[in-house]
């Protein structure tokens, strides 16, 4: 089922900042120009929900790595989980989903840690608390 | 002590085509290590580790000597003290949920990486003494089939994986460094050089890439023209050279700093010499596995290319078994074949030598299927019968020329000097001077003879039913119906006095040929399995049985309520057992592909 299209080493190296240093608090992934490798297309430390969403654009597919923190019902505290999102909206090129929904694998089982997966083809699939309800579900 | 048990001619590695097979060597480069089914077998240690409850994958010493580490197909890691005979588990531990393909311990003998294919991730880093996590083997995206540890500071690790890649970490804790795209198939083997300069990794694509040890830099690549697939690598001791073992048969020798190939040994181009697995002893002996699991010991101080030592041993469970007296009286030889119709010998006691236990091919032609039944006809050959639906013979090193066709598939054999009788699906066939005829038209499941001065006396079983008779004039003199299920084994003591019958429940009934009456019918049921195979020693009062429920019991016909046991002899199920000289030695085989000997002193 793969493509054949392989990460470039930036990629796991930013998600290895993100998940060991505590600053990035995402990291986009998207193919490159001549579409043989994955790339990353922009890192922040910007925790605010809605800017992270606001990268996700309407007609091309993306993968992020978002470090979503939530509180705990109860106040029992906050939590840091990290989420995997598979961006492939509907208006987006078919060629395109294809493409990305074939390569991935090759991205996310080289990421180990994700605690929380979310595909989303629309805006309405990728709300604070849809992501809220995966995170509380453990 | 009821029993003891003797010294044991182990199995050789287990291979599969296209797979890596791990070899490894003790600290000091005396003894292998290595796995084969449920066992972990280390040459020069007369005994195996069983303690697994699953195939195991692959096993290795600690850098200290004191322990060896081994891992099996669910993902469990045993770590077993390997100095004393008892193997006492130091810690018994679940790193990945799927199988593991290889595991490495580090320099200090403190830490170990395994890898291989979990549910969410394909390695692991522990621990030895607590199993808890010191870091994390990440970053492939599909199982891991090799991984080394650099054993001098700074650590490293690198590991190989089936996405082409190979990635390089830094420990400890270990962590994601970099990943190394040079390779474009599977990568088969990686290693660090044992003083920690270089690191090299073998892929499928048949190339060698040297690295810098400190810090994943690539130095270069090897000289090699020929595209197969390297299976493993391993370094020799003074870092100098790294021996590769490849898919095209060929054993090569490499310096490490002009790239350039040093030597090379021409297995074979054949599938079955496949190499699959390599590891450098010491700096004098380098040791290949082939696809047929020969062991190919090569001495490296010869310069000659062509001539080198081999070790053979069975791979696969054994599945018939007999022994045959040799006529010079030194000893006996022990023949064992498997499933797949491969025939070992073995020759066992002490009057061979040095070459006692020694394990070789029987040569020639012999079965292409299972090997059904084996059975020594007194007079020095043993007549095989395999479901290739034919009757061989085998006398001394070799199989005979010419073989006959059975009408059926075979289930059992039995052998006189004059006459051959092969029980199968259809009947009970005889075979006499070059032709068979059946003599009894109903499916057999097991037969037996004693030999006699004018005729034979012939035992045959059709489902529950045990059948008496004499062959010259043909006639039945009993039938008895005392087994609760299919008699499965059937075997007259030496004098022909007993004949005993052992069924697909485990219960054995002992029967009085000439007062053709059962003299024990329901005493002997203490198998929890079916009884495969029954031997009386020599004094004709004793019975040794083997079962599939891995265990063997002495019986004794004046002693008809005390019996002796031998558990869990074989993992898998015990398929064979034989008496030596005498009334004491036993020797047995079964699903472990492993010949152990026992001594049981008489009551």
């Amino acid at each position: 089922m793969s493509s054949g299209v392989q990460p470039s080493q930036e990629c796991l190296e930013k998600f290895q900042e993100l998940k060991t240093g505590k600053k990035l608090s995402y990291v986009i992934y998207g193919l490159s120009d001549d579409k043989r490798s994955i790339v990353v297309l922009k890192t922040s430390e910007d925790k605010d929900f809605d800017k992270f969403v606001a990268e996700l654009p309407e007609k091309e597919c993306r993968w992020a790595v978002y470090d979503f923190e939530f509180e705990l019902p109860g106040g029992e505290g906050v939590r840091n989980k990290l989420t995997f999102v598979m961006w492939s909206p509907d208006d987006a090129n078919v060629r395109n989903k294809m493409v990305f929904a074939s390569s991935k694998d090759a991205l996310r089982r080289r990421l180990e840690g994700i605690a929380i997966e979310i595909q989303a083809t629309e805006y309405s699939e990728i709300t604070k608390e849809a992501v809220m309800d995966k995170a509380l579900r453990r | 002590m009821a029993y003891k048990a003797g010294s044991i001619y182990p199995c050789n590695p287990a291979t599969a085509r296209s797979e890596s097979t791990k070899l490894g060597v003790d600290p000091k480069g005396e003894k292998l290590i290595y796995t084969n089914g449920r066992a972990v077998i280390h040459i020069g240690l007369s005994h195996a580790y069983t303690q697994h409850t699953q195939t195991t994958t692959v096993a290795r010493f600690s850098p200290s000597g004191f322990y060896a580490a081994s891992a099996d197909v669910a993902g469990n890691v045993r770590i077993w003290d390997v100095t004393q005979t008892e193997n006492s588990l130091k810690l018994a531990t679940r790193p990945l949920s799927g199988k593991i393909n290889d595991l490495a311990w580090d320099g200090e003998s403190k830490r170990i990486i395994v890898g291989g294919e979990g549910k969410d991730k394909f390695g692991a880093a522990f621990f030895m003494d607590s199993g808890s996590s010191c870091g994390e083997i990440a970053g492939h995206a599909k199982p891991i089939t090799a991984l080394s540890i650099r054993h001098q500071r700074p650590f490293r690790a690198i590991s190989g994986s089936d996405d082409n890649s190979v990635i390089f970490h830094t420990a400890v804790p270990f962590k994601y460094d970099k990943m190394i795209n040079t390779h474009t198939r599977f990568v088969r083997d990686v290693a660090f050089s044992p003083n920690g300069d270089l690191f090299a990794s073998v892929a499928s694509d048949g190339k060698v890439f040297f690295y810098e040890g400190k810090t994943g830099e690539v130095k270069g690549q090897v000289d090699r023209e020929a595209t197969s697939s390297l299976m493993a690598c391993s370094w020799a001791p003074d870092s100098s050279k790294i021996a590769t073992a490849g898919a095209d048969g060929v054993v090569s020798i490499w310096d490490a700093s002009s790239f350039k190939s040093i030597q090379s040994y021409s297995v074979g181009s054949d599938i079955s010499s496949q190499q699959n697995g390599i590891v450098y002893a010491n700096p004098d002996t380098l040791v290949s596995i082939s696809l047929s699991g020969t062991l190919n010991v090569f001495d490296t101080r010869e310069s000659s290319s062509t001539k080198w030592r081999t070790l053979q041993g069975p791979t696969k469970a054994i599945t018939a078994s007999a022994i045959s007296p040799s006529e010079d009286g030194k000893g006996a030889t022990f023949y064992a074949g498997s499933f797949d119709g491969t025939m070992k010998r073995f020759d066992i006691g002490e009057g061979f030598g040095e070459k006692e236990g020694q394990c070789e091919d029987v040569k020639g032609t012999g079965h292409s299927a299972r090997v059904v039944g084996l059975s020594a006809d007194g007079k020095g050959k043993v007549w095989s019968a395999g479901w290739d639906d034919k009757v061989t013979a085998i006398e001394g090193e070799s199989f005979a020329s010419s073989s006959l066709p059975t009408k059926a598939q075979p289930s059992g054999i039995a052998a006189t000097s004059d006459a051959v009788y092969v029980a199968t699906t259809s009947g009970l066939e005889v075979l006499q001077s070059g032709s068979s005829s059946v003599i009894v038209p109903t499916p057999t499941t097991a037969v037996a003879v004693h030999h006699g001065p004018n005729s034979d006396t012939l035992a045959y079983s059709s489902g529950k039913v045990v059948t008496l008779a004499s062959t010259s004039p043909q006639t039945t003199l009993a039938t008895f119906e005392d087994n609760r299920g299919e008699v499965l084994s059937l075997a007259f003591s030496p004098d022909g006095r007993y004949l005993a019958a052992g069924d697909a429940t485990g219960r054995i009934i002992l029967i009085d040929v000439e007062k053709e009456e059962t003299a024990v019918s329901s005493k002997w049921t203490f198998h929890t399995g079916r009884v495969v195979s029954l031997a009386w020693a020599k004094s004709g009062k004793r019975l040794a049985s083997g079962g599939l429920d891995e265990n063997i019991y002495i019986w004794d016909t004046e002693k008809q309520l005390k019996n002796i046991p031998i558990r869990n002899a074989h993992p898998g199920g015990v398929s064979g057992v034989a008496w030596l000289e005498g009334n004491t030695k036993l020797v047995s085989t079964g699903a472990d592909g492993i010949v152990r000997t026992w001594t049981i002193p008489e009551l």
